[in-house]
């Protein structure tokens, strides 16, 4: 009884404070998370399957549509999403130049080629999964009048 | 089902609205729990990622020191052992030897062979004597080596093959002292 009543109210909770930027800002940390696995993909724990970064990339283009309350909404969080995953991974990604004791050279050399990789294995990940993944839950979603 | 919802198909009928917003709403709540959960879960494993990568970024620190070279009686082994020491945060697996070779004079006399090599891990933060069987190349190899070694004339080089995770490493050996 009481265990059921927390969960309504944990549920009604993270309803109420789903708005479409909270929820773009969500979907698009889940999105720079898993592209960041997926251009890191030898660096996962031993544990954790290879599949699981393009799931993710998946989960969070599925994410950006079924918990928008309509079109306009899951577009605004859509482009909040996507400008939020580029900030995740190219920050994920740059952070040893920060961490690392890097000379100053070294640093300015580490820099661009933490950015080149970001970009190479990312801009393929963003672009198709995430995107992709969107798109086709749009249609799905849109065919069975949501 | 929702007999409202199948006699009105039209979903601009306010009856109908209401009993759709009142069943997304639910579902909603549940989506959205399992999308934190997701999150979460996602959080986690980048972390761990995250970690793998500073380590990786920072390998070239892992050292490996020559701490002793001994020959064995008839097996024509040179034994050599390496202290190998792990600053990173992850654990390093050392997985082969890479062109180690003995020389005697700029002769290649033992050479080392991945067959021989036990795979071995350095923890996190730590160190870790591993063992290097070189084989000789001729038989009567052993006692050169063995004066060699005595007389501080047989040089070692050469790499151990790491991997943090999946992501191959490289670490030169350092002679140390002996």
């Amino acid at each position: 009884m009481t265990v059921s009543q927390t969960i309504e109210r944990m549920v009604a909770f993270v309803t109420r404070v789903t708005s479409h930027r909270t929820l773009g800002v969500g979907t698009g940390a889940l999105a720079g998370m898993g592209a960041f696995m997926y251009s890191n993909e030898g660096l996962l724990p031993p544990a954790v399957p290879r599949w699981v970064p393009v799931v993710v990339l998946c989960l969070a283009g599925v994410y950006t549509v079924v918990l928008s309350t309509s079109l306009s909404r899951s577009i605004r969080a859509l482009l909040i999403a996507f400008v939020t995953a580029i900030g995740t991974l190219f920050l994920a990604s740059v952070l040893p130049v920060w961490v690392l004791p890097y000379g100053r050279g070294g640093a300015d050399i580490a820099l661009v080629y933490f950015l080149r990789q970001a970009l190479l294995g990312t801009l393929m990940a963003l672009l198709v999964i995430f995107l992709g993944s969107y798109f086709a839950t749009l249609f799905v979603a849109g065919y069975f009048d949501w | 089902m929702r007999d409202g919802t199948r006699r009105n198909g039209n979903r601009f009928e306010p009856d109908d609205e209401r009993a759709t917003t009142d069943a997304s709403g639910r579902g909603h709540g549940w989506l959205a729990l399992s999308f934190v959960l997701v999150l979460v879960l996602t959080g986690v494993i980048f972390v761990a990622t995250g970690q793998a990568y500073l380590a990786y970024e920072q390998s070239g620190s892992v050292t490996a020191t020559v701490t002793d070279v001994s020959v064995a009686d008839g097996d024509g082994i040179v034994q050599v052992r390496v202290a190998v020491h792990n600053p990173t945060a992850v654990a390093v697996d050392i997985e082969a030897p890479a062109g180690i070779t003995g020389r005697i004079d700029g002769r290649i006399v033992a050479r080392a062979h991945a067959t021989l090599f036990t795979e071995r891990t350095v923890p996190a933060g730590g160190n870790r004597t591993i063992d290097v069987p070189l084989r000789i190349h001729h038989q009567s190899g052993e006692t050169t080596v063995a004066a060699a070694l005595d007389s501080d004339t047989f040089d070692l080089s050469g790499r151990l093959r790491g991997a943090i995770h999946d992501r191959s490493i490289s670490i030169t050996i350092e002679r140390g002292d002996q």
